[in-house]
């Protein structure tokens, strides 16, 4: 009995003693496990963020841009890249002590990682604008296609420029160009949009789907008034969304919807079951101001309804507050739906976010 | 005898009891007791390379069991994707905890709001640089397709900002979704990062896994 009592006694002072040293080192702990294999970055492994950007900044550029390229070397996967945060910084404001002609000759001649690519298609732009010398390198082999499209987002191509990346490229770059396009120049993006969507009877890459979609969606969205080829166009995108085969295609089809500023589009979005909660959410999101301007005014039961149906997938405080003050709403006082949706609104609804026009 | 022997007893039960309340309140903080569903919810694992940094990841389905639960931005040759639990904690990285915005309460409804902003960013490339990348023209606010290029910490900043959540940045210049070159500063290079982002501006939730 007394040999029972000293051995739980022990175990439990044991277990105790466990306990406490788990949450005393738990930090540690983790901080130990969490140590990785490059031994290259083991210096660093005790310094801040802002003590090794420090450290870095008093390094000879080349010698900087050679420590990083082997470290990236060392690196078999992505997931530790964010450690180079600090170094690439300080590389990055070395710019001027590189010549425009050497860092071209690196993305040219080395194979480097996407992430010394961009840093040093960053340094280029910080030192000059010109963006002509390095147009060969777009359609080169050299750069990785990340890369490519970061030269796209950060460069100003000419619009001439811009229209060929769509149309030679099928990937991540495709989509920047017509993003950058569409800044550029709307009509012109809506036009090559236009084309894919309507005009190209072959089989097209998704990225040039997207690129397309995000043409006719930002024009219309930019030109509300415009309702030259509309119906068409938003009939091809509903066809997209119920018989593509990708999810991201078909998402951003309704995307593109959803900014063609249409009450009638936007009723389709809420009352089609194939289409998920959360694109129905972005959907009244990008229209909010304009459903604030239906609770306000509306003039039929179908505007009411719309503003109702709407208010049940992303309820917003302002607008069942301009639907109270809306003399209007007394015509239809006897509405279930109405007061069943203030209530939803009073007891889920949110502060709006007004940030589309 | 049989006293000293109640009064070790007593004291070692103490001891026990006191050690799972402190191993409580080292999981699960102070501020809330929150539980499933954590859509909306930003998580965060340790980066590998001699722990200089951590990866982040916004929660997309209810828990960690959810089919493809968290939306991220992983690396290089990746866009910001739905993705699931294993492929974003990796072989050989940990668990760092569950944040939220501070202020916030995520309601179901808010959790909507979030993943739903969320999920407009799929498709965009990966970049290390800066947290975000982007060209909004004249716009005043910088929308999901004017933005080229994300990083991890960029996506989990510009949907609650999106909503007017402040995370990281200056008074004046908070806002990543603000379309001006101060803001756009005020988010690039290592500013923020997402070991910044989840130590110094946002509210811990728990450490544990989101189950």
């Amino acid at each position: 009995m007394k040999r029972k009592y000293h051995l739980s006694k022990g175990l439990l002072l044991i277990a105790g003693a466990f306990i406490i040293f788990y949450i005393f080192t738990y930090r540690s702990v983790f901080a130990t496990m969490s140590s990785g294999v490059i031994d290259s970055l083991k210096p660093y492994s005790q310094m801040t963020e802002d003590e090794i950007y420090a450290l870095k900044l008093k390094d000879n550029p080349n010698e900087l841009l050679n420590e990083i390229i082997e470290i990236d070397k060392e690196m078999i996967n992505d997931q530790g890249k964010i450690a180079l945060i600090p170094l690439l910084s300080a590389l990055i404001q070395k710019y001027d002590t590189f010549s425009k002609e050497e860092m071209i000759e690196l993305l040219e001649n080395k194979n480097l990682s996407p992430e010394v690519e961009t840093s040093l298609i960053k340094m280029y732009f910080m030192k000059t604008k010109e963006i002509e010398s390095l147009i060969p390198l777009l359609n080169g082999e050299s750069l990785s296609d990340n890369a490519k499209g970061y030269m796209v987002a950060i460069g100003k191509l000419p619009t001439t420029q811009l229209e060929n990346i769509i149309d030679s490229f099928d990937n991540e770059v495709t989509v920047i160009a017509m993003k950058k396009l569409l800044v550029a120049d709307k009509d012109v993006a809506f036009q090559v949009g236009k084309k894919i969507l309507l005009e190209t009877t072959t089989e097209v890459s998704n990225e040039k789907l997207i690129a397309a979609l995000l043409a006719v969606g930002g024009f219309y969205y930019s030109n509300p008034d415009v309702e030259t080829n509309k119906e068409l166009i938003s009939e091809k995108l509903k066809a997209i969304f119920l018989t593509h085969h990708d999810e991201l295609v078909r998402d951003n089809a309704i995307y593109a919807l959803s900014k063609m500023r249409s009450d009638e589009l936007l009723e389709y979005i809420l009352d089609k079951k194939d289409i998920d909660t959360s694109l129905k959410i972005s959907a009244v999101d990008r229209n909010l101001k304009r459903l604030a301007k239906l609770a306000q005014e509306f003039t039929s039961e179908h505007e009411l309804e719309l503003v109702l149906k709407a208010m049940n997938v992303l309820p917003i405080l302002e607008i069942g507050e301009l639907l109270l003050n809306n003399k209007n709403l007394e015509n239809y006082s006897h509405s279930t739906k109405v007061a069943e949706t203030l209530e939803f609104i009073e007891k889920n609804g949110m502060k709006g976010v007004f940030k589309y026009e | 005898m049989n006293k000293a022997k109640s009064l070790v007893r007593k004291i070692l039960i103490c001891w026990m009891a006191l050690s799972c309340i402190i191993i409580t309140s080292v999981s699960i903080s102070n501020d809330v007791l929150a539980a499933a569903p954590w859509n909306g919810y930003a998580i965060y694992r340790s980066g590998v390379m001699w722990n200089l940094n951590d990866h982040a990841g916004l929660m997309d389905g209810n828990t960690m069991n959810s089919n493809n639960p968290v939306l991220h931005a992983k690396g290089y040759g990746d866009t910001v994707k739905l993705d699931t639990w294993i492929n974003f904690t990796s072989d050989d990285a940990l668990f760092v905890g569950i944040f939220k915005p501070n202020n916030c309460t995520i309601t179901p409804m808010m959790a909507g709001y979030f993943t739903a902003k969320a999920r407009e960013l799929i498709g965009i490339p990966y970049n290390v640089l800066d947290q975000i990348v982007y060209d909004a023209g004249s716009n005043y606010w910088v929308y999901p397709e004017d933005i080229s290029h994300l990083r991890c910490d960029g996506v989990v900043e510009y949907v609650y900002e999106w909503y007017n959540f402040r995370v990281g940045g200056s008074d004046s210049n908070w806002n990543i979704s603000r379309n001006l070159l101060a803001n756009y500063w005020e988010h690039s290079a290592f500013f923020i990062t997402p070991r910044k982002q989840h130590t110094e501006l946002l509210t811990f939730v728990q450490s544990g896994v989101p189950n």
